[in-house]
């Protein structure tokens, strides 16, 4: 009898292993990136992507994303024959959706740096920024090292690139964390902050939308590859994706969607 | 797969005692505000008299139906462009304690509700004048009947305090989200935070369990 259920338990657990090491083995030879079979088994690419950072990428009112980080997304999903399904994360979310497996991708205005490349991937950049300190037009600040005393409070996005800028020029201000850039930009509108650290090129569209209101101060504070991010340990799904920027930024695309949501032309990659 | 490693955010527990003491600082002072605060609003909303109790219900209703969230932001950006600029931490400490006192106030209320009016009757008899009876003879009894779910408002104080991260306030929901974006370590920051709010709460429990034992050792 004892025997008897011995060896039916043998069994079992062999069927099991077998079940197993075949189903890996299949998945290993059908499909060389685990990312993209996946993605075509499910007929949609989760892209991540970050709200209220316009032109790059914002939520409309009816709840549908719109901006320049979106239609770069959108012609990658329509590249592959797939939907894509939007996903919206704060700053430091764009590398845990990496990390957790919930993106497949990010098109978030996401800076390559070599910290963040210890945790994720990045293609080669799409388009390059730098980093401008933003005051009001009536502030009494000229100078970026006006910004750095006691008492001066410097509104960033947590979880962005300004947070290290802001401690490496001004480390004597008082840094003020947000969670958007909208949010960063709205404390320095109500003059909660003195000064606010941006992106350059978004920099410029928030001076084109209101007017005479703000100015930058003089100086750029960082070099920034704005790149498309994915989970890293797929070689395949990178070389893929990292096609796709080269041919977008390569067949002049890139830069027409840069006109289309900046008003100016792509600066020089 | 992500690799779970909760070595790698060890360098940042040196900031964890003092972001811990400000979630407890807000979540404390806020208790004692919003208790002050709704001492009013019960009374008010008890005193029989239309404009009163038409004040103090629209004041609970109001701010029981507003998330914290939005509260805070309407005080930290809303009230700043109307020319009054309160720091994040004000603002956090009023977004709470507004809240937490609309919550506060039906507990009171319900606790003022529970006393039979025949104790308040036999003081009267008894001589007691108005502020004694209040004194002695209700609120004794009122402070016991509403600590169980005084208990569990003041966990809802502590984890709400939580909102103050969003506009940068140095509480532990900060130093997880500090954590997380500086080391890439989400999943370790997270489990930090979430099984140091469950001591917390679990401490203030314990604590209000405690003196509820005590209040009721008189009944036995």
């Amino acid at each position: 009898m004892t025997d008897r259920r011995r060896f039916i338990t043998a069994g079992l657990a062999f069927g099991v292993a077998t079940a197993v090491l075949g189903g890996f083995a299949r998945v290993a030879l059908a499909q060389a990136s685990p990312i993209l079979s996946e993605v075509q088994k499910r007929g949609t690419i989760r892209i991540a992507t970050v709200a209220g950072n316009p032109p790059y990428s914002s939520i409309k009112p009816d709840g549908t994303p719109e901006g320049y980080d979106i239609d770069i997304g959108n012609e990658f999903a329509a590249a592959l024959k797939v939907k894509p399904e939007w996903i919206i994360v704060d700053s430091p979310g764009r590398i845990t959706a990496l990390q957790t497996g919930k993106a497949d991708m990010t098109v978030a205005n996401f800076t390559n740096t070599l910290e963040r490349s210890t945790a994720i991937a990045f293609t080669r950049p799409y388009v390059i920024v730098g980093s401008n300190y933003m005051v009001k037009t009536s502030s009494p600040l000229q100078k970026v090292e006006q910004v750095n005393k006691p008492g001066i409070k410097v509104g960033v996005p947590r979880g962005g690139t300004a947070e290290g800028i802001c401690q490496a020029n001004t480390p004597n201000a008082e840094m003020v964390r947000f969670n958007t850039v909208t949010d960063a930009f709205l404390a320095l509108k109500s003059g909660q902050v003195d000064a606010q650290i941006l992106d350059s090129l978004q920099d410029a569209s928030f001076l084109a939308q209101e007017g005479a209101s703000f100015r930058n101060l003089p100086g750029n504070y960082s070099y920034e590859e704005i790149a498309i991010g994915l989970p890293a340990g797929d070689a395949d799904w990178f070389r893929i994706l990292d096609a796709f920027v080269r041919q977008l930024v390569g067949s002049g695309e890139d830069a027409r969607l840069f006109k289309k949501w900046f008003g100016y032309d792509l600066p020089p990659l | 797969m992500y690799q779970f490693n909760l070595r790698a955010i060890l360098v940042y527990f040196d900031r964890l005692p003092q972001s811990i003491a400000v979630t407890l600082a807000l979540t404390g002072i806020a208790v004692v505000a919003s208790t002050l605060l709704a001492f009013p609003i019960a009374k008010a909303r008890m005193s029989g008299i239309p404009p009163l109790v038409v004040l103090a219900r629209a004041y609970v209703e109001l701010f029981r139906n507003i998330p914290i969230l939005v509260l805070l932001y309407v005080y930290y950006f809303g009230l700043a462009q109307a020319g009054l600029h309160l720091s994040t931490w004000w603002a956090a400490l009023l977004a709470l304690s507004t809240n937490a006192a609309a919550y506060c106030a039906e507990i009171l209320r319900a606790g003022y509700s529970a006393i039979p009016s025949g104790q308040r009757e036999a003081a009267r008899s008894l001589g007691l004048r108005a502020w004694q009876i209040e004194v002695f003879v209700v609120l004794p009894q009122v402070a016991r009947v509403i600590i169980p779910p005084f208990a569990n408002h003041c966990i809802g104080v502590l984890l709400g305090s939580s909102i103050a991260a969003v506009v940068g306030v140095a509480d532990l929901a900060d130093w997880m989200l500090a954590t997380g974006s500086d080391s890439f370590r989400y999943m370790e920051s997270f489990l930090v935070a979430a099984t140091i709010y469950i001591v917390l709460c679990q401490g203030v429990a314990a604590v209000i369990a405690a003196i509820d034992r005590r209040a009721r050792a008189g009944l036995r």
